[in-house]
């Protein structure tokens, strides 16, 4: 197995896992909570809310623009 | 589905198409995405409260080991730590490929191109969202 195909399998496990945790959050809500609700308590706390603001606007810049 | 959604939706889409359609390091596709991220920045300024209130989740059931945020923040760090390692690790990026060098190899294909940035615009619509004053 090449070093890439180990790269890209890990880069699958991790989809597969953000899908499998998304499954969850609504078969079992009080394990594993919603993505948006995880949002709405980043983007409530102080610093949390212009970590990620910035963070969404540098990451749109860096795949669409430069 | 209500007109309003669907008239976001569908104005979304079509922001997305013509997005897709332009080249990164020209002035088309500097001028597509800096207008979203300076409508973002509007939004969170005219929406957002000065100062927040830390949204709660629902009560944890008895019978969950762990917070439920918990496994996002482990997905998060791994996620991080596998982008770091990639990007600095020696060899080439087709060996180390990162998040960044996939999706450039997914921008080559137009439809997906505007997925990708449907979805990055409905990112930032429900961050707004979220954020804001209810």
């Amino acid at each position: 197995m090449s070093v890439s195909t180990v790269s890209y399998v890990v880069w699958g496990a991790m989809g597969a896992l953000a899908l499998l945790l998304w499954w969850l959050s609504y078969a079992r809500p009080s394990a594993v909570a919603h993505p948006s609700d995880v949002v709405g308590r980043v983007v409530t706390h102080p610093v949390g809310r212009i970590v990620v603001v910035v963070g969404l606007m540098w990451l749109g810049w860096h795949l669409f623009a430069r | 589905m209500r007109a309003g959604s669907v008239v976001l939706v569908a104005g979304g889409s079509a922001y997305a198409l013509i997005a897709a359609s332009t080249t990164p390091f020209t002035l088309p596709a500097d001028v597509c995405t800096g207008l979203v991220i300076v409508g973002m920045a509007v939004l969170v300024i005219v929406r957002w409260p000065l100062r927040t209130r830390f949204a709660r989740l629902a009560a944890r059931a008895p019978e969950a080991p762990v917070h439920p945020c918990l496994p996002w923040l482990l997905l998060l760090v791994v996620f991080t730590a596998w982008e770091l390692f990639n990007y600095l690790v020696p060899g080439s990026r087709a060996d180390h490929p990162t998040f960044s060098s996939i999706t450039d190899a997914n921008d080559r294909f137009y439809v997906l191109k505007a997925l990708l940035f449907l979805g990055w615009m409905a990112a930032a619509l429900l961050i707004v969202r979220r954020g804001a004053r209810r």
